[in-house]
């Protein structure tokens, strides 16, 4: 399974800002906090893109979220990490922790 | 702000596209996404965004689940079909290449014009405030008829802006009837600048330039400034910096440089290199050799442009321009009809006034290649229609094959039209190559600055894929739709053709009847216009241009030494008369009122000022009375008229009557003294040396260049200040049909394309319906049908068609033809000739084309063709 599921380097950017929201978030506010974070901007569409592909491998869930006056009357879709999601991070983490600390000495 | 939405049908789009699960988030963030980037961008650039967006959104991801599986076996089989496709262009290589050349020329017609359409269209639109910019044009009446001048008197703007102070106006002038030179002062070069505007220090107000250098706002303010070009800057001062250096105009008159100016746009109806303040007008007028006239509102002598206020109408301004006219001219100026304005963004395109800056692009001129663009491109779609087409039997088998194997109708027609779209995309590719690669000599054609990037805008891309869209769509249904409606007819019998239903469909001939209209009505035009040009050209003008050389001798040292100039240069054998002359003779004239006798009312006639040599330096011919003669004083008030104006005297008693009080000493031929534009009309010749603007020096035959040489070192003896210029007049007059000149070229380069193109649909045609008929014709010859007949059988299929086509184009032609040549007051007659060639060239290419497609096939042993089953 693990080998299937291989996540790119986006969307591993975009499980990351989706885990951190406790509460869940959805599109346009995880595009805020790319640019926040990463200095640099991002479509909508490549988001979408790599929601679509995180939650069909099981790393995020959705859900229904509320209408504001400029959505034109659209729902939100609320993503929220799931544990499969959580475990995902922790291996990346690990994975890279573990070289992070060969370079260690020369950063 | 609160207007602003994301549009409509984009949204639409997605909704049509969308799954249901996903339709809100896409939207929704999309929206989002949208008022955001409204705040902190602007309109477009969030629309574009949100279109931009729209499209990405548009994927497999986020479609809905029937199309997912529909889109993944029809993606099997687009990766199939275009390798059908291919398969299939590569395997009819010549018809494949004719189709391809086809397209390409048309193409590439289709994209130079375009883009220069597209280039011609945007003139002057860099202006910040261009929509509010209006240039003020004086209506005339002159004999009963008005005509519309663009320039304006020197009160007109000043006026106007003292009335109504609302309106913001400049003016531009350039010195009169003299292209004006400049230099660093005495003993340094000076060079002519034509394109030296004196003007008014709100002109920065109302165009926009950059400075690089100076403030726009002071920059003309105090007399003897002048604001000059980088270009300008460069050649006078090299690299040093040109600020608050003086330069002298004519030699005479200091201007202080206040200002660079970055060098503008030559995409706008005037560009100019150095800009000077239009103040102590008297000074300029005596530097440049002219005396300024007391009659302020009489004479029309600069261009005025104004800033129209925001909230004013134009035709309220219009209003007031009458209710100034009648407020501030004087009662008796009855030549003056009225002011009227011009849209900035009209003049380039279409202003053809007297007075213009720089001569306009004819609107008419430009449509009418756009035209001729899109019409060979259609030619090209013809063709591709024609052959493909008449290729449709050919891969029933194929295609029935398919049919039998589950391909739906739609699939088949969809393949087909595949293919198309591979082939028109391939010709595409090739003709921007192509455009490209014709850019510089197309430019030189047109006389126009297309740089490659400009073939690239985004609107021109977005034109191109329209267009190529567009191509495909209309050129390839219809043998698509052919093409499957046989195989339904067939079912599954293979090969089996039930021959006779499907011949020559009706289509297909009206469209070959309407490629050969449109190649007739081409040469037809082509040769209306190359003989009005020759009319133009070679018209007997009944005075004597050749090796006369032109010198502009306003304000220079010659002039005011003329008798000992002209005296010098006689002495040399190279020069056979020289007379001077106030206008470029042949060219234009300048019209005056004169009184006749004892009218009460002054007559208008054309004026040319010359001297004593006039008639023999120009050989123009005497008809009654006597030349001028400098023993007789009194001759320098005499005057010289035309036979054209004897007609105003009455009884045509000239001699008697004389004009204003002055008498009238000969009566001369009607040469052409102005340009074969205007109908020529009554001349009269006065002496006046004030007028003297040029020396016209007849040479002797021989080495121009030479003679040419020793006039130049003559003039810088008389003037050293003041650089030797001239032309010769036989180039200038030619110079003045130039517009009809390029339309000439560029229409036979068009007949020939799309004859060229029209011979390569018929040559396919032609070569498929031999094949088609090949077991026909043996059979015939078996049954003793000679060569002769065999031809006869397959030209008969065509013959009715070109009667048709010739019909057709002769009828819109000889319409359009007597349109064009109502322009010219002398004109060619429309007789049976051009007819006739036209047909013949139609025949003539028409059999030679037949009979080389068709005399393999016709040739061949019929035992070869009739053993094939």
């Amino acid at each position: 399974m693990n080998s299937v599921n291989t996540i790119g380097h986006l969307e591993e950017l975009i499980l990351l800002i989706v885990a951190s929201e406790k509460e869940g978030t959805y599109g346009v506010s995880i595009a805020a906090e790319y640019v926040k974070h990463f200095k640099k901007g991002i479509s909508i569409p490549a988001i979408h893109t790599s929601l679509r592909r995180l939650e069909k491998k099981g790393y995020l869930k959705s859900s229904q979220g509320g209408i504001t006056k400029e959505r034109g009357g659209r729902r939100k879709r609320i993503y929220q990490v799931t544990d499969s999601g959580l475990e995902a991070i922790s291996q990346l983490k690990t994975a890279r922790q573990s070289l992070y600390e060969v370079i260690g000495q020369r950063l | 702000m609160n207007n602003i939405h994301p549009p409509k049908w984009v949204d639409h789009l997605l909704e049509w596209y969308c799954n249901d699960e996903y339709i809100d988030e896409v939207i929704g963030d999309l929206h989002e996404f949208f008022y955001e980037r409204l705040r902190q961008r602007n309109a477009i650039i969030a629309r574009f965004m949100y279109l931009f967006d729209a499209i990405r959104s548009i994927n497999e991801l986020n479609m809905k689940k029937d199309y997912v599986e529909y889109s993944s076996s029809r993606s099997l089989n687009l990766m199939n079909a275009s390798f059908n496709g291919f398969r299939n262009l590569k395997k009819r290589k010549f018809i494949t290449g004719i189709n391809l050349l086809g397209f390409t020329i048309g193409l590439t017609c289709f994209i130079l014009f375009f883009n220069f359409y597209e280039n011609e269209s945007h003139f002057d639109d860099f202006h910040k405030r261009g929509d509010q910019i209006y240039r003020i044009t004086q209506t005339g009446i002159s004999e009963g008829q008005t005509y519309g001048l663009a320039l304006t008197p020197f009160p007109l703007g000043p006026t106007l802006q003292n009335d109504y102070p609302e309106v913001i106006q400049t003016r531009l002038y350039q010195t009169f009837r003299k292209v004006p030179f400049l230099s660093l002062g005495e003993g340094k070069e000076a060079f002519y600048e034509d394109k030296l505007f004196f003007t008014d220090s709100s002109f920065f107000d109302i165009f926009t330039y950059d400075l690089i250098q100076g403030n726009p706002t002071e920059a003309l303010k105090n007399p003897g400034s002048i604001v000059i070009t980088e270009r300008l800057s460069q050649k006078y001062f090299g690299n040093a910096d040109p600020m608050n250096q003086l330069i002298w105009l004519e030699g005479k008159m200091p201007f202080t440089v206040t200002g660079v100016a970055k060098n503008p746009s030559d995409k706008a109806h005037f560009t100019f290199n150095a800009l000077a303040a239009l103040q102590n007008i008297e000074d300029i007028f005596r530097a440049t050799g002219n005396t300024f006239p007391h009659n302020g509102w009489y004479w029309t002598a600069v261009h005025t442009y104004m800033l129209m206020p925001e909230d004013i109408d134009e035709s309220v301004f219009r209003g007031l321009l009458t209710e100034l006219k009648d407020r501030h001219l004087p009662e008796n100026y009855t030549h003056v009809a009225g002011y009227d304005i011009q849209r900035l963004g009209d003049i380039h395109l279409g202003s053809d006034l007297n007075g213009e800056i720089q001569p306009n692009r004819k609107g008419s001129d430009l449509r009418l290649y756009l035209i001729a663009g899109v019409v060979i491109l259609l030619i090209a779609s013809i063709n591709f229609i024609n052959v493909s087409t008449s290729q449709s039997t050919e891969r029933l088998k194929e295609l029935s094959v398919k049919r039998i194997f589950g391909a739906s109708k739609w699939q088949l027609i969809a393949q087909i039209m595949l293919e198309s779209g591979m082939l028109v995309l391939f010709a595409f590719i090739c003709s921007m190559a192509l455009s490209i690669v014709l850019l510089p000599y197309f430019n030189q054609l047109l006389e126009t600055n297309l740089l490659v990037g400009d073939l690239f805008t985004f609107k021109a891309c977005l034109i191109y894929l329209a267009s190529v869209l567009t191509i495909i769509l209309l050129a390839g249904i219809y043998p698509a739709l052919h093409a499957v409606a046989l195989v339904n007819i067939m079912g599954p019998r293979l090969g089996v053709l039930a021959r006779g239903k499907f011949k020559s469909p009706l289509v297909r001939k009206s469209l070959v009847v309407l490629q050969f209209t449109i190649s007739s009505l081409m040469i037809f035009f082509t040769l209306i216009i190359n003989n009005q040009y020759s009319l133009l050209i070679n018209k007997e003008l009944k005075f004597d241009m050749e090796e006369v050389f032109m010198i502009p001798i306003k304000g220079s040292s010659v002039k005011d030494n003329i008798t000992a100039f002209k005296q010098r240069l006689l002495q040399s054998p190279r020069f056979l008369g020289a007379s001077t002359v106030s206008d470029v003779v042949g060219e234009k004239t300048v019209f005056g009122r004169f009184t006749i006798g004892d009218d009460t009312e002054d007559t208008p006639m054309n004026m040319l000022s010359v001297d004593f040599d006039f008639l023999k330096t120009f050989d123009i011919k005497l008809k009654e009375g006597r030349n001028y003669d400098p023993e007789i004083h009194s001759d320098s008030n005499a005057f010289l008229i035309n036979e054209d104006a004897v007609r105003l005297f009455e009884n045509g008693n000239w001699q008697e009557l004389g004009i204003e009080d002055r008498p009238v000493i000969g009566v001369i031929d009607d040469f052409h003294f102005a340009s074969l534009f205007h109908k020529m009309g009554p001349l009269l010749i006065r002496i006046n040396d004030d007028w003297a603007n040029f020396l016209a020096v007849k040479m002797a035959p021989g080495d121009l260049v030479a003679s040419a040489n020793e006039l130049a070192a003559l003039w810088s003896e008389f003037d050293k200040v003041q650089p030797f210029d001239g032309f010769y007049l036989e180039e200038a007059i030619q110079r003045s049909y130039e517009d009809e000149s390029q339309l000439r070229s560029l229409l036979s380069t068009f007949s020939s394309i799309a004859m060229l193109l029209a011979i390569l649909g018929l040559f396919a045609l032609v070569n498929y319906t031999v094949k088609f008929r090949i077991k026909e014709i043996g059979i015939r010859k078996v049954l003793g049908a000679s060569y002769r007949d065999v031809l006869n059988l397959i030209f008969r299929e065509f013959d009715v068609l070109f009667g048709l086509a010739c019909l057709l184009s002769f009828s819109i032609g000889v319409y359009l033809a007597r349109e064009w040549l109502m322009q010219f007051p002398y004109r060619i007659e429309l007789n049976a000739k051009p007819f006739l060639l036209t047909t013949g060239i139609l025949v003539a290419i028409t059999a030679i084309t037949i009979f080389l497609s068709s005399r393999r096939a016709v040739l061949v042993n019929p035992v070869e063709t009739l053993a094939e089953e």
